[in-house]
Protein backbone atom coordinates (compact mmCIF):
# COMPACT_ATOMS: atom_id res chain seq x y z
CA UNK A 1 0.00 0.00 0.00
CA UNK A 2 2.60 2.34 1.16
CA UNK A 3 4.62 1.62 -2.18
CA UNK A 4 1.64 2.19 -4.25
CA UNK A 5 1.27 5.65 -2.91
CA UNK A 6 4.67 6.75 -3.11
CA UNK A 7 4.29 5.74 -6.94
CA UNK A 8 1.45 7.96 -7.40
CA UNK A 9 3.48 11.08 -5.86
CA UNK A 10 6.20 10.34 -8.24
CA UNK A 11 4.13 10.19 -10.92
CA UNK A 12 2.08 13.37 -10.05
CA UNK A 13 5.49 15.37 -9.71
CA UNK A 14 6.51 15.53 -13.33
CA UNK A 15 2.46 16.95 -13.56
CA UNK A 16 3.32 19.52 -11.07
CA UNK A 17 6.48 20.26 -13.31
CA UNK A 18 4.14 20.85 -16.35
CA UNK A 19 1.34 22.83 -14.41
CA UNK A 20 3.21 25.37 -12.64
CA UNK A 21 4.88 25.84 -16.03
CA UNK A 22 0.79 26.23 -17.32
CA UNK A 23 1.43 23.39 -19.69
CA UNK A 24 -0.51 20.67 -18.55
CA UNK A 25 -3.64 20.11 -20.63
CA UNK A 26 -6.80 20.13 -18.77
CA UNK A 27 -7.28 16.58 -18.32
CA UNK A 28 -4.29 15.92 -16.68
CA UNK A 29 -4.85 19.20 -15.04
CA UNK A 30 -7.84 17.86 -13.49
CA UNK A 31 -6.33 14.53 -12.16
CA UNK A 32 -3.51 16.07 -10.77
CA UNK A 33 -6.23 18.67 -8.71
CA UNK A 34 -7.76 15.63 -7.57
CA UNK A 35 -5.02 13.87 -6.67
CA UNK A 36 -3.34 17.58 -4.96
CA UNK A 37 -6.91 17.64 -2.47
CA UNK A 38 -5.73 14.23 -1.02
CA UNK A 39 -2.12 14.33 -0.86
CA UNK A 40 -0.56 17.25 1.07
CA UNK A 41 3.26 16.09 0.32
CA UNK A 42 2.19 17.07 -3.25
CA UNK A 43 0.98 20.33 -2.22
CA UNK A 44 4.10 21.13 -0.46
CA UNK A 45 6.26 20.12 -3.74
CA UNK A 46 3.87 22.42 -5.97
CA UNK A 47 4.31 25.36 -3.39
CA UNK A 48 8.04 25.28 -3.62
CA UNK A 49 8.39 25.11 -7.33
CA UNK A 50 5.62 27.89 -6.81
CA UNK A 51 8.50 29.56 -4.52
CA UNK A 52 11.32 28.82 -6.64
CA UNK A 53 9.87 30.56 -9.23
CA UNK A 54 8.97 33.51 -7.71
CA UNK A 55 12.02 33.83 -6.11
CA UNK A 56 14.27 33.49 -9.64
CA UNK A 57 12.11 36.09 -11.15
CA UNK A 58 13.43 38.61 -9.01
CA UNK A 59 16.52 40.84 -10.09
CA UNK A 60 17.91 44.11 -9.28
CA UNK A 61 16.84 46.89 -11.27
CA UNK A 62 18.41 48.89 -13.16
CA UNK A 63 18.38 52.55 -13.55
CA UNK A 64 17.58 54.14 -16.93
CA UNK A 65 20.90 56.30 -16.70
CA UNK A 66 22.77 52.68 -16.08
CA UNK A 67 21.05 51.18 -19.07
CA UNK A 68 21.26 54.77 -21.31
CA UNK A 69 25.71 54.37 -20.73
CA UNK A 70 25.35 50.58 -21.87
CA UNK A 71 23.56 51.62 -25.37
CA UNK A 72 26.28 54.29 -25.75
CA UNK A 73 29.01 51.55 -25.22
CA UNK A 74 27.12 48.71 -27.57
CA UNK A 75 26.67 51.23 -30.57
CA UNK A 76 30.34 52.47 -30.10
CA UNK A 77 31.25 48.96 -30.51
CA UNK A 78 29.10 47.97 -33.05
CA UNK A 79 30.39 51.18 -35.28
CA UNK A 80 34.12 50.56 -34.61
CA UNK A 81 33.38 46.74 -35.40
CA UNK A 82 32.11 47.81 -38.87
CA UNK A 83 35.16 49.91 -38.99
CA UNK A 84 37.23 47.30 -38.67
CA UNK A 85 35.50 45.48 -41.74
CA UNK A 86 35.33 47.99 -44.33
CA UNK A 87 38.51 49.61 -44.74
CA UNK A 88 37.72 53.37 -46.23
CA UNK A 89 40.24 53.57 -48.74
CA UNK A 90 41.00 50.28 -51.41
CA UNK A 91 43.88 49.14 -51.98
CA UNK A 92 44.85 47.89 -55.53
CA UNK A 93 46.82 45.06 -54.73
CA UNK A 94 44.40 43.51 -52.39
CA UNK A 95 41.38 44.22 -54.43
CA UNK A 96 43.06 43.06 -57.45
CA UNK A 97 43.25 39.65 -55.71
CA UNK A 98 39.43 40.14 -54.77
CA UNK A 99 38.73 40.47 -58.49
CA UNK A 100 40.21 37.31 -59.30
CA UNK A 101 38.92 35.02 -56.45
CA UNK A 102 36.69 32.76 -58.58
CA UNK A 103 35.88 32.07 -61.96
CA UNK A 104 32.59 33.62 -61.17
CA UNK A 105 33.95 36.84 -60.29
CA UNK A 106 36.68 36.74 -63.43
CA UNK A 107 34.00 36.56 -65.71
CA UNK A 108 32.26 39.62 -64.32
CA UNK A 109 35.69 41.65 -64.19
CA UNK A 110 35.94 40.68 -67.56
CA UNK A 111 32.79 41.77 -68.28
CA UNK A 112 33.33 44.99 -66.65
CA UNK A 113 36.57 45.65 -68.10
CA UNK A 114 34.85 45.54 -71.52
CA UNK A 115 32.05 48.06 -70.42
CA UNK A 116 35.33 50.64 -69.12
CA UNK A 117 36.47 50.06 -72.56
CA UNK A 118 33.11 51.03 -74.43
CA UNK A 119 32.56 53.51 -71.68
CA UNK A 120 35.75 55.24 -72.91
CA UNK A 121 35.03 54.76 -76.45
CA UNK A 122 31.99 56.93 -75.86
CA UNK A 123 33.46 59.49 -74.96
CA UNK A 124 35.75 59.91 -77.73
CA UNK A 125 39.03 58.34 -76.74
CA UNK A 126 39.92 55.16 -78.74
CA UNK A 127 41.65 52.28 -75.93
CA UNK A 128 43.18 54.08 -72.58
CA UNK A 129 43.05 57.62 -71.88
CA UNK A 130 45.43 59.83 -74.12
CA UNK A 131 46.25 63.17 -73.12
CA UNK A 132 43.35 64.36 -72.19
CA UNK A 133 43.79 63.63 -68.94
CA UNK A 134 40.03 62.85 -68.15
CA UNK A 135 39.04 60.81 -65.65
CA UNK A 136 36.05 58.41 -64.73
CA UNK A 137 33.93 58.57 -61.72
CA UNK A 138 33.57 55.83 -59.45
CA UNK A 139 30.90 54.08 -60.18
CA UNK A 140 28.72 51.14 -58.43
CA UNK A 141 27.37 48.95 -60.82
CA UNK A 142 24.63 46.01 -59.59
CA UNK A 143 25.75 42.46 -60.82
CA UNK A 144 25.04 38.41 -59.87
CA UNK A 145 28.06 38.33 -57.04
CA UNK A 146 26.05 38.14 -53.43
CA UNK A 147 27.59 40.09 -51.29
CA UNK A 148 29.77 42.31 -53.42
CA UNK A 149 29.74 45.66 -55.16
CA UNK A 150 31.68 46.68 -57.89
CA UNK A 151 33.46 49.96 -58.52
CA UNK A 152 35.58 50.53 -61.92
CA UNK A 153 37.47 53.42 -62.22
CA UNK A 154 39.29 54.65 -65.01
CA UNK A 155 42.63 56.54 -63.20
CA UNK A 156 45.44 58.64 -64.51
CA UNK A 157 46.41 59.05 -68.28
CA UNK A 158 48.52 55.99 -69.52
CA UNK A 159 47.47 53.71 -66.83
CA UNK A 160 44.88 50.56 -66.81
CA UNK A 161 41.35 51.25 -66.12
CA UNK A 162 40.78 49.68 -61.87
CA UNK A 163 38.15 47.31 -61.00
CA UNK A 164 37.41 46.28 -57.56
CA UNK A 165 34.87 44.52 -55.57
CA UNK A 166 33.98 44.96 -52.29
CA UNK A 167 32.24 43.07 -50.18
CA UNK A 168 28.73 45.31 -49.34
CA UNK A 169 26.87 46.43 -46.40
CA UNK B 1 1.27 53.18 -36.67
CA UNK B 2 1.59 49.69 -36.37
CA UNK B 3 4.53 48.52 -34.07
CA UNK B 4 7.29 47.29 -36.05
CA UNK B 5 8.06 43.45 -35.18
CA UNK B 6 11.27 42.08 -34.05
CA UNK B 7 11.88 40.60 -37.04
CA UNK B 8 11.14 43.90 -39.07
CA UNK B 9 13.99 45.61 -36.33
CA UNK B 10 16.96 42.89 -37.40
CA UNK B 11 16.53 43.68 -41.00
CA UNK B 12 16.59 47.52 -40.34
CA UNK B 13 19.90 46.70 -37.93
CA UNK B 14 21.41 44.97 -40.70
CA UNK B 15 21.05 47.89 -43.10
CA UNK B 16 22.65 50.32 -40.19
CA UNK B 17 19.42 51.64 -38.72
CA UNK B 18 20.12 52.74 -35.03
CA UNK B 19 17.06 53.50 -34.04
CA UNK B 20 16.07 49.99 -34.71
CA UNK B 21 19.11 48.67 -32.25
CA UNK B 22 17.86 51.15 -30.51
CA UNK B 23 14.08 49.65 -30.19
CA UNK B 24 15.44 46.67 -30.21
CA UNK B 25 17.93 47.49 -27.21
CA UNK B 26 14.27 48.67 -25.61
CA UNK B 27 12.24 45.82 -25.84
CA UNK B 28 14.84 42.98 -25.09
CA UNK B 29 17.01 44.47 -22.84
CA UNK B 30 15.66 43.58 -19.30
CA UNK B 31 15.39 39.55 -20.62
CA UNK B 32 18.62 39.55 -21.56
CA UNK B 33 19.56 40.98 -18.08
CA UNK B 34 17.48 38.29 -16.20
CA UNK B 35 19.19 35.65 -17.92
CA UNK B 36 22.37 37.07 -17.15
CA UNK B 37 21.75 37.50 -13.93
CA UNK B 38 20.40 34.49 -13.15
CA UNK B 39 23.30 32.34 -14.74
CA UNK B 40 25.65 34.36 -13.67
CA UNK B 41 24.44 35.76 -10.22
CA UNK B 42 26.29 38.86 -10.04
CA UNK B 43 25.06 42.33 -11.42
CA UNK B 44 27.78 43.98 -12.98
CA UNK B 45 28.52 40.54 -15.26
CA UNK B 46 25.47 40.44 -15.76
CA UNK B 47 25.27 43.75 -17.17
CA UNK B 48 28.67 43.53 -19.09
CA UNK B 49 26.88 39.88 -20.93
CA UNK B 50 24.00 42.15 -22.26
CA UNK B 51 26.21 44.58 -23.48
CA UNK B 52 28.36 41.82 -25.57
CA UNK B 53 25.52 40.37 -26.17
CA UNK B 54 23.98 43.45 -27.77
CA UNK B 55 27.51 44.12 -29.60
CA UNK B 56 26.99 40.75 -31.24
CA UNK B 57 23.18 40.67 -31.89
CA UNK B 58 23.55 44.27 -33.88
CA UNK B 59 26.80 42.95 -35.67
CA UNK B 60 25.02 39.01 -36.52
CA UNK B 61 21.47 40.87 -37.47
CA UNK B 62 22.03 40.76 -41.32
CA UNK B 63 22.99 36.78 -40.85
CA UNK B 64 19.38 36.29 -39.34
CA UNK B 65 17.44 34.20 -41.86
CA UNK B 66 14.19 33.43 -39.70
CA UNK B 67 14.85 29.50 -39.60
CA UNK B 68 14.22 30.30 -35.84
CA UNK B 69 12.24 32.59 -34.19
CA UNK B 70 13.93 35.89 -33.62
CA UNK B 71 13.28 35.25 -29.73
CA UNK B 72 15.04 31.30 -30.11
CA UNK B 73 17.95 33.59 -31.82
CA UNK B 74 18.08 36.47 -29.28
CA UNK B 75 18.12 33.89 -26.40
CA UNK B 76 20.96 31.69 -28.15
CA UNK B 77 22.83 34.59 -28.36
CA UNK B 78 22.09 35.76 -24.99
CA UNK B 79 22.79 32.30 -23.29
CA UNK B 80 25.77 31.67 -24.94
CA UNK B 81 27.69 35.07 -24.06
CA UNK B 82 26.66 34.21 -20.28
CA UNK B 83 28.03 30.92 -20.21
CA UNK B 84 30.85 32.01 -22.17
CA UNK B 85 31.54 34.60 -19.73
CA UNK B 86 31.01 32.56 -16.56
CA UNK B 87 33.57 29.61 -17.60
CA UNK B 88 36.11 32.45 -18.22
CA UNK B 89 36.15 34.03 -14.55
CA UNK B 90 37.48 31.67 -12.72
CA UNK B 91 35.63 32.51 -8.85
CA UNK B 92 32.95 30.90 -10.69
CA UNK B 93 34.75 27.54 -10.73
CA UNK B 94 34.39 27.08 -7.00
CA UNK B 95 30.89 26.88 -7.24
CA UNK B 96 30.74 24.84 -10.03
CA UNK B 97 29.95 21.12 -8.98
CA UNK B 98 31.98 18.22 -10.00
CA UNK B 99 29.69 16.69 -12.22
CA UNK B 100 27.58 19.19 -14.13
CA UNK B 101 24.40 16.85 -14.28
CA UNK B 102 24.01 16.93 -10.57
CA UNK B 103 23.26 19.88 -9.21
CA UNK B 104 25.76 20.48 -6.22
CA UNK B 105 23.08 21.75 -2.84
CA UNK B 106 24.32 19.83 -0.40
CA UNK B 107 26.36 22.79 0.56
CA UNK B 108 23.22 24.99 1.12
CA UNK B 109 20.77 23.06 2.46
CA UNK B 110 19.48 24.84 6.16
CA UNK B 111 19.96 21.80 8.34
CA UNK B 112 16.80 20.22 10.48
CA UNK B 113 17.85 22.27 13.55
CA UNK B 114 17.54 25.57 11.79
CA UNK B 115 14.71 27.46 13.55
CA UNK B 116 14.57 31.02 11.20
CA UNK B 117 12.11 33.81 13.51
CA UNK B 118 8.81 33.13 11.51
CA UNK B 119 8.60 37.09 10.06
CA UNK B 120 11.85 36.19 8.12
CA UNK B 121 10.53 32.99 7.07
CA UNK B 122 9.78 34.23 3.13
CA UNK B 123 12.67 36.42 2.68
CA UNK B 124 15.14 34.50 3.81
CA UNK B 125 13.77 31.15 1.50
CA UNK B 126 13.94 33.64 -1.28
CA UNK B 127 17.17 33.88 -0.61
CA UNK B 128 18.05 30.57 -0.21
CA UNK B 129 16.41 29.51 -3.45
CA UNK B 130 18.14 32.03 -5.31
CA UNK B 131 21.42 30.55 -3.69
CA UNK B 132 20.36 27.35 -5.06
CA UNK B 133 19.96 28.28 -8.33
CA UNK B 134 22.91 29.58 -8.60
CA UNK B 135 24.40 26.37 -7.42
CA UNK B 136 22.66 24.19 -10.15
CA UNK B 137 24.61 22.47 -12.57
CA UNK B 138 25.05 24.92 -15.99
CA UNK B 139 22.60 22.44 -17.78
CA UNK B 140 20.23 22.58 -15.20
CA UNK B 141 20.23 26.14 -14.32
CA UNK B 142 20.26 26.98 -17.97
CA UNK B 143 17.17 25.34 -18.67
CA UNK B 144 15.46 26.41 -15.32
CA UNK B 145 16.33 30.27 -16.25
CA UNK B 146 15.03 29.77 -19.37
CA UNK B 147 11.63 28.32 -18.83
CA UNK B 148 10.61 29.41 -15.44
CA UNK B 149 12.26 32.92 -15.27
CA UNK B 150 11.83 34.09 -18.68
CA UNK B 151 8.71 31.97 -19.99
CA UNK B 152 10.39 30.30 -22.98
CA UNK B 153 8.08 26.73 -23.85
CA UNK B 154 9.96 23.24 -23.97
CA UNK B 155 10.54 23.52 -27.54
CA UNK B 156 11.89 27.00 -27.81
CA UNK B 157 14.42 26.78 -24.63
CA UNK B 158 15.32 23.36 -26.92
CA UNK B 159 16.36 25.36 -29.79
CA UNK B 160 17.89 27.73 -27.82
CA UNK B 161 19.87 24.79 -26.55
CA UNK B 162 19.95 23.11 -29.14
CA UNK B 163 18.76 19.73 -27.12
CA UNK B 164 15.24 17.96 -27.37
CA UNK B 165 12.01 18.96 -25.59
CA UNK B 166 11.76 16.11 -23.99
CA UNK B 167 15.45 16.72 -22.46
CA UNK B 168 14.00 20.14 -21.66
CA UNK B 169 11.61 18.98 -19.47
CA UNK B 170 13.73 16.04 -17.59
CA UNK B 171 16.49 19.02 -16.74
CA UNK B 172 13.91 21.18 -15.75
CA UNK B 173 12.07 18.31 -13.24
CA UNK B 174 15.29 17.34 -11.82
CA UNK B 175 16.63 20.79 -11.25
CA UNK B 176 13.28 21.65 -9.55
CA UNK B 177 13.80 18.55 -7.33
CA UNK B 178 16.78 19.79 -6.16
CA UNK B 179 15.85 23.29 -5.44
CA UNK B 180 12.28 21.38 -3.60
CA UNK B 181 15.38 20.07 -1.21
CA UNK B 182 16.66 23.09 -0.10
CA UNK B 183 13.14 24.52 0.89
CA UNK B 184 11.95 21.28 2.31
CA UNK B 185 11.74 22.60 5.79
CA UNK B 186 10.29 26.03 4.95
CA UNK B 187 7.34 24.47 2.58
CA UNK B 188 6.81 21.41 5.28
CA UNK B 189 6.18 24.08 7.82
CA UNK B 190 4.32 26.28 5.58
CA UNK B 191 1.57 23.34 4.80
CA UNK B 192 1.48 21.95 8.04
Amino acid sequence: MWRRIVSDCEKFERAISAFVDGRLDDRKARELEAHLAGCPACRATLEAWRLAAEAAREVPSVDGKRWEEIWQRIEKRSAEAEAALRPSTPVATSLWRAVWKGAAVTALAASILLAVYFLMQGNGAAGPPASTGDRFEVVSIEVEAPDYDVFVMAPEEGELPVIWLERGA
Amino acid sequence: MARATDKELLAAIARRDNFAGREFFLRHRQGAFRVAYRLLGNEADALDVVEDAFVKIMKAAAGFRGEASVRTWFYRIVTNTALDARRRRSRFVALETADEDAPGLKEILPSREESPPAAALRKETAQKIREAVALLGEKHRTVFVLVVVEGLSYRETAGVLGISPGTVMSRLFYARKYLQESLRKYVETDSE
